[in-house]
């Protein structure tokens, strides 16, 4: 019982920065409707910008910031050069066009910094009991601040303007214009904002597995769009449960397995969810997801 | 000379696995991001059913020592079977998007077993020892060897493209474009949508575990340094240049992208001391050559000729008075400088 109730607790942790991920990449999907196969390089820029501050300055906090900045100029560059490009072209196309760039991405990292594994530790703590659970001093913060973005981003999307604007652009773009919405910048703040997510998931990712690649970000990518078709794509609330259980799922499922195998379950559940709930786990009825 | 009968060889090879791939892309409309888990899986089968058992600390599947013929035929028969409960699934729902993952997934997870789990097909190491096929049964000396291989890719490339063009003009040929163009006024007209698309995937896979069986004879072992889950991006650049749905023109832009590719490598500066640099570079290019022809040539340098009184199959927003009826964008009259959706989209 003792070794199940460490295991969820390590849930809690790896669903904290599958939210992180998949929430962006679901903001992306909404304004968009493109499935960004180029997300998870955001990931990887916001690990390599933060491993290179942190060597120079030797800060935790600086370099997850830089990690943020990073990705959100990630993000909104992919939706300026690439995505706003393909707009009104079927959404197959687009999607080509971003594995397109997600392979000159990781390709030009790797032709900067090599295809080598970077390791990348910092300080954990040691790890304490909060109730049942046990986790690291690192592992704490990764959880609140997942808990603080997603409350902050709750607060954004239903409190102000913005937050109004995007919901009415993931609705229906041409109606959005139509009442006088400026649609294309709406888009391109949300892909920022993903992009500011991602990056920081990036950092985070990175130094809970204390190593990265220039294919890191790719390699969280089924997995992220996993949690991301269970919560339901374009729906950023149903994407933070659908992350907490597929999160939950792939730590207790790799725990009595070899962990490698985490991507064989993350795609099991993928086709199990296709298969059963293709609109996601939380949609009822009828409403479909337009693909 | 030598180094010619290599690429060509090569390039057939990839013609053909690029022909599969315009099945499902070009006609039927999907992508197939897993396209490529049905060559390597081709290719491994071929060889552990060629090569006998293996010795240990090898270790792989099988090992059986058939004809090598015998061994690409079940190869693709597995590769069916197992494209029948990939395409059952992705298919599902009829939705791209969800195709396009669901394949992603299938082949990324097929990647990371294969490595994983050794005694599959001996993991990172791979599977080797397919030495000239036939070549001993045939009486082909070593030196002879290479030019009987190009000859026999070339000839298959042949039958293949002969193939593809026949069914391309077939009913079944007209039935996936009117699937690709108008789905609702195929299902409209009482044919089923599902059924047409998981047929043409299974041709699709056939043809890819057929070029799997011929690049394992090429290359004579394989492993997962081979193929990674994005090479078939390399394939679709191929398809894309020459032009989607057209059977000459994906010929025509397998041979343009890959010679070209491999003459511009080999003139690539060396970096000393970052071996991967000069791989990444081309990496780089490929992708960029895939956004650029997306964004600027969607019809590749040969178009489809499309009849005049075909849509252009317009999918994006706004296609749904009058499509069937517009003619492709391209052939229309310039009306602004962003082509807004192309055939086959």
């Amino acid at each position: 019982m003792h070794r199940l109730l460490l295991d969820i607790g390590y849930g809690f942790v790896t669903a904290a920065i599958l939210s992180l991920s998949a929430v962006a990449f679901t903001l992306e999907y909404a304004v968009s409707r493109v499935a960004n196969l180029a997300h998870g390089e955001i990931l990887t820029i916001g690990a390599y910008t933060a491993y290179l501050v942190q060597n120079s300055t030797h800060n935790v906090l600086l370099a997850a910031v830089s990690a943020a900045i990073a990705g959100g100029v990630a993000g909104y560059a992919t939706n300026v050069l690439l995505i706003e490009r393909f707009a009104g072209r079927a959404a197959v196309i687009t999607l080509i066009a971003s594995l397109g760039l997600s392979l000159v991405l990781q390709n030009i990292l790797v032709m900067i910094f090599g295809a080598a594994t970077k390791a990348y530790t910092i300080t954990q703590g040691a790890p304490h009991s909060y109730g049942p659970f046990q986790f690291t001093h690192a592992e704490l913060l990764v959880i609140l601040s997942a808990v603080v973005i997603a409350v902050l981003l709750f607060l954004l999307l239903q409190q102000t303007k913005f937050g109004k604007a995007v919901r009415a652009v993931a609705e229906n773009r041409d109606l959005a214009r139509a009442s006088g919405i400026h649609a294309k910048r709406v888009i391109a703040q949300t892909w920022l904002l993903a992009g500011v997510v991602a990056g920081f998931a990036g950092f985070v990712l990175a130094e809970n597995v204390g190593a990265f690649s220039p294919s890191f970000g790719n390699g969280f990518l089924l997995i992220t769009i996993t949690a991301t078709v269970a919560g339901g794509l374009g729906r950023p609330y149903g994407t933070l449960i659908g992350a907490l259980l597929v999160g939950m799922a792939l730590e207790l499922a790799g725990a009595y397995t070899n962990s490698s195998y985490e991507l064989a379950f993350a795609f099991a559940i993928l086709v199990l969810l296709l298969l059963v709930r293709p609109n996601g786990l939380l949609v009822r009825g009828s409403r479909t997801v337009a693909a | 000379m030598i180094y010619w009968t290599t690429i060509l060889t090569e390039a057939c090879i990839f013609a053909i696995m690029a022909l599969g791939l315009n099945v499902v892309w070009g006609m039927s409309g999907d992508f197939d991001l897993g396209y490529y888990g049905y060559v390597a899986l081709g290719a491994y089968l071929t060889i552990v059913l060629t090569v006998g058992k293996p010795l240990p600390p090898v270790e792989f599947i099988l090992g059986y020592t058939l004809p090598y013929p015998l061994a690409v035929l079940i190869a693709i028969i597995v590769v069916l079977i197992i494209a029948t409960l990939v395409g059952l699934v992705a298919l599902r729902g009829l939705r791209a998007i969800y195709f396009a993952l669901t394949t992603l997934g299938a082949v990324s997870v097929l990647y990371v077993v294969v490595q994983t789990y050794t005694p599959l097909f001996n993991g990172f190491n791979g599977v080797s020892g397919l030495f000239d096929p036939l070549g001993s049964t045939l009486g082909i000396g070593y030196d002879k060897y290479r030019y009987f291989l190009l000859a026999v890719c070339a000839g298959i490339l042949l039958i293949v493209a002969i193939f593809m063009e026949r069914l391309s003009r077939s009913g079944f040929g007209r039935l996936l474009r009117a699937v690709r163009d108008e789905e609702d006024a195929v299902a409209a007209f009482g044919r089923s949508v599902y059924k047409t698309k998981l047929k043409a995937y299974l041709v699709g896979a056939g043809v890819a575990g057929l070029s799997g069986g011929l690049f394992a004879a090429f290359l004579g072992s394989f492993n997962p340094s081979a193929w990674t889950p994005a090479e078939v991006l390399t394939l679709a650049a191929g398809v894309l240049v020459g032009g989607r749905g057209n059977v000459k023109g994906v010929i025509l832009g397998v041979f343009v992208v890959y010679i070209g590719f491999v003459e511009l490598t080999r003139s690539l500066p060396e970096v000393t001391g970052h071996p991967e640099f000069a791989p990444a570079l081309r990496q780089v290019l490929i992708g960029l050559l895939i956004v650029l022809f997306l964004r600027f040539r969607p019809q590749g340098l040969i178009p489809e000729r499309l009849s005049p009184d075909r849509g252009d199959g317009d999918r994006g927003p706004g296609r749904a008075r009058g499509a069937l009826f517009k003619r492709p964008d391209w052939a229309a009259p310039r009306r602004q400088a962003v082509p807004q959706g192309v055939s086959g989209e």
